[in-house]
This record gives structure tokens, C-alpha cells and sequence, in this order.
């Protein structure tokens, strides 16, 4: 157990390293560096070069790599063009915002997904089973964009029901406790319901399929033998195990969960990690976009740790 | 020849069909950026039609209604009446927009059509990628073996725990896209699964008798590799190949959409979408179809591989 652990933290920080030294030798080669971004004519060349000195620029990559590995093991991932502030004060404003949107998004599709695979098997191949199947691709299919879209369209603009935008609205940013709370549940329902139909679709077709298979294992029947009935003995024998390889899935899915919450926060102008990335890419901030990525890694390398180590405690017969 | 499942009869059709519009549909619906009169034909619903008035000029005028009384064009354009010199005009007819048009007076049909053609050309040409690494990959890995076999697959687990799309922002940040670069950069960034699966097949199908039989009579392992290895995996891969299809059309709609895959005015069907989200309130017809062209894209290709699935299940077992 202590080995395992030991060894998946160390191929995670491993997998870490080298995605940040992939992306920090893209941004040295990339053309342009940040002195390119005083545009201003009137800069003297002599002011230019000073200002590279100042910041490091005529060192030898090397020795840019050397301290800037330096300074990032030590929590530094420097300044942000843009926001003329530390990357990770930046990122820690947003993180939490976009962990909220995603966590809610996961559960909503689990629990979706979940409803809808034993509404299916209440009569598995009958017409409510097909109509769900034909939803559930169409679930899957659709761009999480359109999704936004189309919300926005349907429960903004046409019915007025929600806010199209923003996590806060001008008067729940001054508001102060059950106002507040309120105004961000309100502002909450679109993004969550995106992630969640677009996530819903291939839970439930995962799930049926594998509650499918499992319903005829020999411990269902045995189950049905001992008297018990069709739905308990789907409900308390067959789902747990169905429900097994979803861990993993989840866990295999967690990079998917990060670019999904990416659109979603862009349609919908949530103030999290993927909108401040998007605008980050558009404005060609590379320090942020550097520190955001290497943070996304190591978010989902422990998200995957997580999951394999839930898989452990649910599944007894998997040892560490 | 064993009768395919429905689902794969349907899927393949609505693949196939996209893919002929795809192909032909341009050539006859005109062309996508083609202008007439900005303002006068910007954002009409579906199944409108103008009254086109080619002048001498160069330029053309697009009038709800046109009449010519004596030596003048008596029209109405943009809501108020104008009049029109007949001497000026080369030429008039009749145009109908039947899926209406853009922000600036664009036909929506001739843009969806050219935009089929990016869209899954970027989508299949980015699968070829993914699934000439993630065989090579898979085949190597799981023939081969021991050393190679274990770093290969350390290197698919690494590159599967990266959050893509974030990388996918920052070389389209810090490189110019262009439809090559894109197609790259997406076959590059979903080969893994592909080896995963073939190393997979590898690896059950190497200890079955019909490859030792190969080996009896002398056969390289280049050729069981891919004589009898690789064609025995073709439907698994073809399943995992139509599933990946539907992603890679999905991701770069996301793309395109976030403005950093094609690039205007270049039209693709998430390009479209950023295009009209400005406009989403009054003109729905803007946003709704191109998604629904991307959803028909991916359902189509889901069907297909929920037959290849079912085929795959009746031939493994015996009837």
C-alpha cells in the first residue's frame, strides 16, 4: 500500500516535470518574447535591452530553465503579463470557482446517468428503453457549446428564468449571506445543467450496458433464487459492481472534465480557471497559460490517484 | 455475409450521406463568401428570398420588393423605398436563401456545405493520424514486448492524464493555426487509446493457435504482425476508430469555436456557431444548425460503432 502510494505520487510528479518542461521549452521557442510586448514605438532599443537584462531575457536557456524550475518547486510560477500578479494568486482566486462548477457537473451527470440506466433496465429493449437510448446519443453527441448555447437561448433570452452570465450579479457580489447564496445557486443552474447533459449521455450508455451483462451473473440469480425481487436484486446486487468500473472512468474522464468546464466557462463567463486560460491563450500570456497547464496536470494526476485509491477501498478484491 | 444490425445500416447511412453533401454539396450551392449587399441581406430567417439587382458598378443592391416603372427601379431595401435608374442595373433576379443568412448577408446553406468539408475532412484526416501512431504503437507494443512494451505504455498513461484541450489552447496561443497544424495536433493528441486497444487485441490474439501455425510454417513476424495479427483486430479498431471519429469532430467544433482551431473566413461548423452566438437572441437559425450538423455527425458515428459492437458480439459467438 505505502510502496503503491509512494510510487503513483512519484510516476505523478514525474508526468508533472515533464509536462512543464515541455511547455516551458515551447514558450522559449515560441517567436517573441516578453519584451516584444512593448509595443510602443517610442521605446528606445537602449530602454528595450535594459528591460530584457532586468528581466533575464539574454540569459542562456539553460539557465532561464535552471531558475525558473527553481522558483516553480518552490510554489513561484511567476507573473502574469496581463494581470500584472503572481500566476498562483491568479489561479487560486479562480480554482475554486471552477471546482465547484465541475463537482456539481460530475454528480449531476452520475446521478443522471445512474437514474436513467435502471429506468432503462426496468424494461430492458421495450419502447421507454429505446426512446432513453435515442436521448442518451443525443446527449453524447451534442457540442458542449451548443448545449450552453442553447440553454442560454431557451431559459435566458426566451423564458427569463436564469442568468445567462457570470457567477455573481451586481447586486450579489454586495449581498451578504442567503442573498448571496441565493443569487449564486440562481447563476449556478445553466453551467452545472450544461456539464451535466453533456456527461449524462455516455454515463447512462456505459452503465446499461454494463448492467446488462452483470443482471445475468450467477450472483443476480442467486440473489433472484433467495427470493428477491427483480428490482432490489438490480438495485442492491447488480448496480454496485455495474457501478465499479465508473470510478475509473471518472478518474479516466477527469481531463475531459477540465476542457469541458473550459467551454462552459467561456459561454457562460464563469470566472474560473478555464476562462482565465482561454483569455490567457487569446492574449498570448505564457506565464499564466505555463503555470495554469502545469497546475490542470497536477490537478488531474491527483484526481487520478484519488480514483484509483476510491477503487481500492470499494473494490476489496483489488490490492494495492 | 451476415446481415449488419440496424444500427449500423443507419449509422453508415448517416455518415455516408454527410459525407457525399460534403463532398458535392459546394459545387452546386454557390459560393459561401459571396457578399451581395451586407446590410439589406444580413440575418434573414430560413426561406427568405430577395430580389438581386446586379449594377454596372460591380455591386448589387438586394430589394424586398422591385418593380421597374418606366426607366427606373422602383425597390425596397433595408425597410425603405429607393429608387434605381434603370440604365445602372446589368441585371435582375431572384434569390432564396433557404437556410438564411449570416451577420453580413452570407448564405448559411453554401457555408454549412463548405463548412462539412473542413469539418470532416479535419475529423477523418486527424483519425488517419491517431490510427497510424496508435497502430504502429499497439502493434509494437504488444508484440514485441518486455522493454518496449513497458515504455510505450508509460508514455500512453502520461499522455492521457494531460488535460489536452488546455494543451491544445496553448500551442494554438503560441503557433498560428492553420488546417494542417490542427489536423497534427489533434491525431497527435488522441492516438493513445488506439494503441492501448490494438496492444490489447495483441496481446489475447498472439497466443491463439492460428498464430502458432503461422510460426509452424515460417512466417516472419512482420507478417503475422500484420497478416494475421492486425486484419483478426479490424473490428474492435473500427469501433474504437468510429467512437474517436465522433470526439475529434467534437473537439475541433470546440476549437473552432473558442476561435483557435479554423480560422476565418475559412468556414467550419464551430466557427459558425462563435459567429452567431452575438446574435443568439434574434437569430436562431445562426447557432442551432451547424450544432445540429455536428450532433448528426457524432450520432451517426456512434451508431456505427454501437453496431460495430453488436456485429463483434454475433461473431464471437456461435450461432
Amino acid at each position: 500500500m505505502m510502496r503503491w502510494a509512494l510510487l503513483r505520487i512519484g510516476a505523478g510528479l514525474l508526468l508533472v516535470w515533464v509536462v512543464a518542461t515541455a511547455t516551458f521549452a515551447l514558450v522559449s521557442l515560441a517567436p517573441g518574447d516578453a519584451a516584444s510586448r512593448l509595443t510602443d514605438p517610442r521605446i528606445p532599443p537602449a530602454a528595450r535591452e535594459r528591460w530584457r537584462r532586468d528581466f533575464g531575457l539574454d540569459r542562456p536557456l539553460p539557465a532561464r530553465y535552471a531558475s525558473w524550475l527553481g522558483s516553480a518547486v518552490t510554489g513561484d510560477l511567476g507573473t502574469s503579463w496581463y494581470y500584472k500578479r503572481k500566476v498562483v494568486a491568479v489561479i487560486g482566486e479562480v480554482l475554486p470557482n471552477t471546482l465547484l462548477l465541475t463537482s456539481l457537473g460530475l454528480a449531476l451527470e452520475l446521478a443522471g446517468g445512474i437514474a436513467l440506466a435502471l429506468v432503462q433496465l426496468r424494461r430492458a429493449h421495450g419502447t421507454g428503453d429505446r426512446l432513453i437510448t435515442l436521448a442518451t446519443l443525443t446527449a453524447f453527441a451534442l457540442p458542449t457549446f451548443g448545449v450552453g448555447l442553447g440553454l442560454i437561448s431557451l431559459f435566458s433570452y426566451r423564458l427569463g428564468l436564469f442568468p445567462p452570465s457570470h457567477m455573481l450579479s451586481v447586486a450579489g457580489e454586495t449581498a451578504h449571506g442567503w442573498a448571496r447564496f441565493a443569487d449564486l445557486l440562481k447563476h449556478l443552474v445553466l453551467p452545472v445543467t450544461a456539464i451535466g447533459v453533456t456527461g449524462v449521455g455516455a454515463v447512462a450508455r456505459y452503465l446499461r450496458g454494463s448492467l446488462l451483462d452483470e443482471r445475468l451473473e450467477h450472483y443476480v440469480l442467486a440473489a433472484r433464487a433467495r427470493g428477491c425481487s427483480p428490482r432490489r436484486a438490480l438495485v442492491a446486487h447488480a448496480l454496485p459492481n455495474a457501478l465499479l468500473p465508473l470510478i475509473t472512468m471518472a478518474g479516466m474522464s477527469l481531463p475531459f472534465l477540465v476542457s469541458g468546464s473550459l467551454i462552459v466557462e467561456v459561454v457562460f463567463s464563469w470566472p474560473g480557471m478555464g476562462q482565465v486560460m482561454y483569455n490567457a491563450a487569446l492574449g498570448r500570456d505564457l506565464p499564466l497559460l505555463l503555470g495554469g497547464t502545469i497546475v490542470a496536470t497536477a490537478a488531474v494526476v491527483v484526481g487520478n490517484l484519488l480514483a484509483d485509491a476510491a477503487y481500492a477501498v470499494a473494490d476489496p478484491r483489488v490490492r494495492l | 455475409m451476415a446481415r449488419w444490425p440496424r444500427r449500423l445500416r443507419v449509422g453508415a447511412c448517416i455518415l455516408a450521406g454527410l459525407a457525399i453533401v460534403a463532398v458535392c454539396g459546394p459545387w452546386f450551392a454557390g459560393d459561401p463568401a459571396a457578399i451581395v449587399d451586407p446590410r439589406a441581406t444580413a440575418l434573414l430567417p430560413p426561406g427568405s428570398s430577395r430580389t438581386v439587382l446586379a449594377l454596372r458598378d460591380g455591386t448589387s443592391l438586394s430589394a424586398e420588393t422591385a418593380r421597374k416603372v418606366n426607366n427606373l427601379w422602383l425597390i425596397k431595401r433595408n425597410g425603405r423605398e429607393e429608387q434605381v435608374p434603370a440604365a445602372d442595373v446589368v441585371n435582375v433576379s431572384t434569390r432564396r436563401f433557404w437556410l438564411g443568412t449570416d451577420t453580413v448577408g452570407r448564405d448559411v446553406l453554401a457555408r454549412l456545405l463548405s463548412g462539412a468539408r473542413v469539418s470532416l475532412a479535419v475529423g477523418s484526416l486527424a483519425l488517419l493520424v491517431a490510427l497510424l501512431i496508435g497502430v504502429g504503437a499497439g502493434l509494437a507494443a504488444g508484440w514485441t514486448g518486455g522493454v518496449a512494451d513497458a515504455v510505450l505504455m508509460r508514455i500512453v498513461d502520461a499522455l492521457l492524464a494531460v488535460p489536452m484541450l488546455f494543451l491544445l489552447l496553448f500551442l494554438a496561443a503560441v503557433f498560428r493555426p492553420s488546417l494542417g497544424a490542427l489536423v497534427a495536433v489533434l491525431g497527435f493528441s488522441s492516438w493513445m487509446g488506439v494503441a492501448r486497444l490494438v496492444r490489447g487485441q495483441v496481446l489475447s490474439l498472439k497466443e491463439r493457435d492460428f498464430v502458432l501455425a503461422a510460426r509452424a510454417i515460417g512466417a516472419s513476424p512482420w507478417r503475422i504482425a500484420f497478416v494475421h495479427l492486425l486484419p483478426n483486430a479490424l473490428t474492435p479498431i473500427a469501433q474504437d476508430g468510429a467512437l474517436r471519429l465522433g470526439d475529434l469532430i467534437l473537439v475541433e467544433a470546440s476549437l473552432s469555436f473558442l476561435g483557435l482551431g479554423v480560422q476565418p473566413p475559412t468556414a467550419s461548423w464551430g466557427n459558425m456557431v462563435a459567429e452567431g452566438q452575438a446574435v443568439l437572441a434574434n437569430a436562431w437559425w445562426l447557432t442551432f444548425l451547424p450544432v445540429a450538423l455536428v450532433a448528426l455527425t457524432v450520432i451517426g458515428a456512434g451508431l456505427v460503432a454501437d453496431g460495430l459492437q453488436e456485429l463483434a458480439r454475433r461473431e464471437a459467438q456461435p450461432v
